[in-house]
């Protein structure tokens, strides 16, 4: 082989490189999606429909939003919107109103069973949820919570 | 007779100077049983009439008194009622007639004397709760508002229903000052199945903007002098004249417009395209509450407390449940709930037995609600400080208290009465907008300002919680639903600093406000709060292994922070659950709690509205007793603002 030869091999290994070093990476598919509407089975304290906490989740992809319905005890259903971003399998979110979630939780998904782990947070909070469409009247019946807040906090 | 008539006189005598200082020799069983019986005294009463009240099983035998010109029972019993007068001794009440010549005091002591007698009052004239002046409306009925959903032209002007802080209101006009009702508005407006009684002067019942709203009594046929439902009047169609026994007047000489403005406030007709709104006047698609006209005030003439107490059973037995009272006796005429019971028996019986009948299939029980009066006094006036009666103070359109309002013990809630100098300017637009005869305005409508006008819009407001509550098929007893109204509020006391502008005496001046701290009731009055109450309060979320103090507003409204506290207590198994090792305790209005597990639990906490004691009917004038069951779930996690994640 000649110098010329060895030369240009080189240069060419040297191009490839750079040029590979040079493209980003691929992202990851997150393999978990949570979009659809999800109802609250279980959580820390038990079954959720015999504590009377009522939760709906709707997750949506496209917006990276999320709505809660959510009604703990008696009173009207309460709504709480936000964005959420699910990376690895951790989620995250933010309201609205800018507060964040209470922590990032880890979420799978198995036979339509959609489980939220707490993370850094002892002893864990596991939520289970179901798919489920949220009830119209549900959607009817909650009050968004900025406006719930607004017209309590009324001063002044 | 006549020997023994002075020596009754003499020791009735003896005993009575003898109540005033400490007895030194235990007096004659005669004279201190008459001196029992006989409750109050003649100041203010009237003079030719005597209440009376029998021993239970006793008949009455008033025949031979000198003096009596004619007797008769006090109160018409009704068919089905008997067992509900007899548990509140109306049937043994009595009203005795005598010549205008005849010395009452004299002939009370011989009634007193028979052994049936147990009770002897004399009938205090009862007062109106305002200065009796009205300035008309005679403004261009086009203010437009941004915020009704109704057409009613001035509605725009009713700044005690939705106060954006409109300076041209008054200077100091502050937004929030207000009923609430716009929120509320959205989700009820009325329930024409729900009847208020307006005790008071007449209502105009054709008024065009009340007469949709007003009650007809369908078991009287008009004007043929026939009492036919046989319940003690004649032609009682919207009401009676109580002091006339006939039928319902205003616009006389004398006469103030007030139970007719009192009735817009709570019912004026929505949406119909004419004057003002009301609190539950419905809409144009459904009526309101319907307005009941118990007049006890007539032109300059204002009825004796037998009167009264014949109101509030009419009101019973012909369905109201709500009633609405703008008058009562100056403040410091009673000074405790022990005296104002000992001296006004008869009208003490009569609101027991209206709160204890039940006319609504949603409210077990009946709600009085009353003005606490114009004297500038720290204390309410008498029958509105009564524990079981709601006493209302007033605050004008800057959210604080009106120069004229009665506050401090026996008050219960605030509410807009009006105020015709906020901010040093004299200003009819600062007061409450309502409907009037045409007697006292040509327009048909105009301002009032007076604690008998903040009235009227807790009672608006506690009648379209009524509505609400049918509307949504809730139900429950008058106590919870006095204990939630008066949980509805919003806290003042955080602006009750330095000074206001308003009348002071009879010039303008400055009006120290930190008398007022905590001295208002639990706050002012909030439809939209009521509404979220009746609807149920959402548990409250704590987390596990965490100390911490949970916002209990929702419970107890903006005045969480300053009420008093009396009782907080959970059961075994709810302490269990929750893992608590320690009894919850409330820290500057917020529950103080540490879960150690995760699970559920209901505390039960007693409080006063009004006040740091209870009154109790026996004792010193004290505040109602709330009563709420807060719901607590503890999770391992808890976010900021209450949502789920």
């Amino acid at each position: 082989m000649n110098k010329t030869r060895i030369y240009n091999a080189i240069v060419a290994a040297v191009f490839c490189v750079l040029c590979l070093a040079g493209c980003k990476k691929p992202a990851p598919i997150e393999k978990i999606d949570l979009t659809g509407e999800w109802h609250l089975v279980t959580f820390s304290a038990g079954e959720a429909e015999k504590m009377d906490v009522d939760v709906y989740i709707a997750f949506d992809k496209a917006t990276d939003s999320f709505s809660i319905y959510q009604k703990i005890g008696e009173g009207h259903y309460t709504l709480h919107e936000g964005t959420y971003l699910l990376k690895n399998g951790i989620l995250n979110g933010t309201y609205k109103d800018g507060a964040t979630f209470a922590c990032s939780y880890t979420v799978s998904i198995e036979n339509d069973v959609l489980t939220m782990t707490s993370r850094d947070i002892t002893p864990e909070e596991v939520c289970t949820y179901k798919r489920k469409a949220i009830p119209s009247e549900v959607k009817k019946d909650a009050l968004d919570y900025g406006t719930k807040a607004e017209t309590l906090i009324r001063f002044l | 007779m006549k020997r023994k008539l002075i020596v009754l006189s003499l020791t009735a005598l003896a005993a009575t100077l003898s109540c005033q200082k400490e007895v030194a020799e235990p007096a004659e069983s005669a004279s201190v049983s008459l001196s029992t019986k006989i409750v109050n005294d003649t100041q203010d009463a009237l003079g030719n009439i005597l209440a009376v009240k029998l021993n239970e099983g006793s008949e009455a035998d008033f025949k031979n008194i000198e003096g009596l010109v004619a007797y008769e029972k006090a109160f018409t019993s009704i068919p089905g009622k008997e067992e509900l007068e007899k548990k509140h001794g109306l049937d043994r009440w009595y009203l005795l007639s005598v010549g205008q010549d005849t010395d009452i005091e004299k002939f009370a002591q011989d009634v007193a004397e028979i052994s049936s007698v147990s009770t002897v009052q004399f009938c205090k004239r009862i007062y109106n709760k305002i200065d009796r002046t009205s300035v008309p409306y005679e403004g261009a009925a086009t203010k437009a508002s941004s915020w009704a959903p109704f057409n009613d032209p001035m509605v725009g002007s009713q700044w005690h229903y939705c106060n954006t802080g409109d300076l041209s209101i008054s200077p100091t006009a502050k937004a929030g000052a207000d009923v609430n009702v716009k929120q509320a508005w959205k989700f009820c407006t009325g329930d024409p199945s729900i009847i208020v009684a307006v005790m008071d002067e007449g209502v105009k019942y054709d008024h065009p903007d009340l007469a949709a709203n007003i009650w007809t009594n369908k078991k009287e046929i008009p004007g043929n002098g026939i009492d036919d439902d046989g319940n003690g009047y004649v032609d009682d169609i919207h009401g009676i004249n109580f002091i006339t026994n006939g039928a319902i007047t205003w616009g006389k000489v004398g006469d103030s417009g007030h139970g007719t403005h009192i009735a817009g406030t709570i019912a004026a007709v929505n949406n119909n395209g004419i004057g003002v709104c009301g609190i539950a006047g419905g809409d144009d698609k459904k009526a309101g509450v319907k307005i009941m006209s118990c007049q006890v005030f007539d032109a300059k003439v204002s009825i004796g407390d037998y009167g009264s107490a014949r109101a509030f059973k009419y009101a019973a037995d012909n369905g109201a449940t709500i009633v609405q009272c703008s008058w009562g006796y100056k403040a410091g005429f009673f000074k405790s709930d022990e005296e104002y019971v000992r001296k006004c028996p008869m009208e003490v019986d009569a609101i027991n037995y209206f709160l204890d009948t039940d006319n609504c299939p949603n409210l077990k029980g009946g709600v009085i609600i009353f003005a606490a009066g114009n004297d500038e006094a720290s204390m309410s006036g008498y029958p509105a400080a009564y524990y079981k009666n709601i006493s209302v103070a007033s605050i004008a359109s800057d959210n604080l208290p009106a120069y004229y309002t009665n506050y401090g013990a026996g008050t219960n809630i605030s509410a807009p009465g009006g105020e015709y100098y906020t901010g040093g300017k004299y200003s009819e637009s600062g007061c409450v907008l309502s409907t009037l005869p045409y007697e006292n305005s040509s327009t048909g409508y105009g301002y009032m300002q007076g604690t008998s006008m903040a009235c009227p819009h807790v009672t608006g407001v506690a009648a379209l919680g009524l509505s609400y509550m049918i509307k949504r098929g809730i139900k429950m007893d008058n106590n919870e639903f006095m204990s939630k109204l008066l949980t509805s509020v919003n806290d003042i006391d955080d602006l009750l600093n330095g000074e206001k502008t308003t009348l002071v005496g009879n010039n303008y001046g400055k009006l120290a406000l930190s008398p007022y701290r905590k001295q208002m009731g639990t706050g002012t009055i909030d439809a939209w709060r009521f509404f979220m109450q009746i609807d149920g309060n959402p548990c409250l979320t704590a987390q596990v292994g965490k100390s911490q103090r949970l916002d209990i507003t929702d419970y107890f409204g903006g005045c969480a922070g300053n009420l008093t506290y009396l009782e907080i207590s959970i059961s075994d198994e709810d302490k269990a659950s929750l893992g608590l090792e320690s009894d919850p305790e409330i820290a500057y209005g917020k529950l103080k709690i540490h879960p150690t597990k995760a699970g559920c639990g209901i505390i039960h906490i007693k409080a006063v509205a009004g006040g740091e004691t209870l009154g109790t009917g026996t004792n010193d004038m004290g505040g109602m007793e709330i009563n709420r069951d807060v719901a607590v779930i503890s999770r391992y996690v808890a976010s900021s603002n209450g949502g789920w994640l």
